[in-house]
């Protein structure tokens, strides 16, 4: 029986069941990072918060854009996918608080997606779809059948992606 | 660990006692903004883990209004007020006394209309812990954003730079005349202050 599985702050949920969708909702400065295996019928996302650790005493993890990402081809290997398959999307990164005095805050969303480009710039894993930036909130749905993937925005119908 | 440390009843009796006398007297303050008498209801508190705040808030898709501060001083962290688009609508129109119904979007007017509400609400309630506790605090000035609930938690939770653990949420309604309109309060110290304050707590309550 298929689920809908959300993918929660942090989180990084790989399904091979072929009736389950994967979700971020109500993506903001966060980054979903979508990845599927063609071949093998493999799917998971990450949904991350920050672009890396900052000695704030944390341990590096799937928190963090740069932890995440190696952390969700890893889990897509060993779920039984492989990386010459893999296909990226990646959505969110807003700019949420357009306003004076908020300046780190502010840089979140550009942070995270400059940290995604980083990263998958040294994998050989193409990216097949980007919906970055602006100043909305975005829901995503990946699903693991055929890798079709939708995005929604605020006060937006839901859209293929 | 935090966890263990603050979930005291000395830590929630001073959680308590915060919230009673901040949003009394920020219904003080709203009251002369508005010239009409006001009260907010007595608030539900719960300490939650900021990752887990997503599903004790549920319905992270749909649209909300949040006005948001920073709190500086020896009491830092983040504070947000935030409520469903159509209470947004309603509170605007009740701040700025409109026929109820009147606002449909959230100019510019109605934007700072609720920014003066979160404002007096975040000052109040700041200016009660500093009197409590003896905390020196101080809040930036407002922003508001509407968008989706995930979205404006994710404010938070970056401007947290993971620097907090938990969250604080009261839960209350503010009610104008015969209108109600409920609302959630966050409040995110940053967690070497929820240590100072769960020391505090513990002199103080014993």
């Amino acid at each position: 029986m298929g689920e809908t599985l959300s993918v929660g702050l942090g989180e990084i949920v790989v399904s091979r069941n072929s009736d389950d969708v994967l979700v971020a909702y109500g993506l903001g400065s966060c980054l979903g990072i979508a990845c599927y295996d063609d071949r093998a019928r493999i799917a998971g996302m990450l949904h991350a918060v920050l672009p890396r650790a900052n000695g704030n005493g944390k341990d590096p993890d799937s928190r963090y854009v740069e932890h995440g990402i190696p952390e969700l081809f890893q889990k897509m290997v060993e779920a039984g996918g492989s990386h010459k398959h893999f296909s990226i999307r990646i959505a969110g990164g807003a700019h949420m608080l357009d306003a004076p005095g908020f300046t780190n805050v502010l840089n979140i969303g550009q942070r995270n997606i400059e940290a995604a480009d980083s990263v998958l710039q040294a994998s050989s894993v193409p990216v097949v779809g980007k919906d970055v930036g602006g100043n909305v909130g975005r829901t995503i749905r990946l699903y693991v059948d055929n890798g079709r993937m939708t995005i929604r925005r605020l006060g937006g119908e839901e859209i293929e992606f | 660990m935090i966890a263990e440390g603050i979930l005291t009843a000395q830590f929630f009796n001073v959680l308590n006692r915060m919230a009673e006398e901040g949003f009394q007297h920020a219904a003080d303050g709203l009251e002369e903004m508005v010239g009409k008498p006001l009260r907010f209801h007595e608030p539900k508190t719960e300490l939650v883990e900021l990752l887990r705040l997503p599903e004790a808030l549920g319905g992270l898709e749909k649209e909300a209004v949040g006005i948001y501060l920073m709190a500086e001083g020896d009491f830092h962290g983040q504070i947000m007020f935030i409520l469903p688009i159509e209470k947004g609508l309603e509170m605007a129109d009740m701040v700025l006394q409109r026929d109820p119904g009147t606002t449909t979007v959230l100019g510019s007017l109605e934007r700072s209309a609720l920014a003066e509400v979160g404002n007096l609400t975040g000052s109040f309630f700041l200016s009660t812990i500093e009197r409590i506790t003896s905390l020196s605090t101080r809040p930036s000035p407002p922003a508001v954003i509407v968008d989706m609930v995930g979205a404006i938690l994710n404010i938070v939770i970056a401007g947290s730079a993971m620097a907090a653990d938990y969250g604080i949420i009261f839960e209350t309604a503010l009610e104008i005349g015969n209108q109600t309109t409920e609302a959630k309060f966050w409040v995110i110290p940053d967690t070497d202050v929820l240590e100072l304050f769960n020391e505090w707590s513990i002199q103080e309550y014993g």
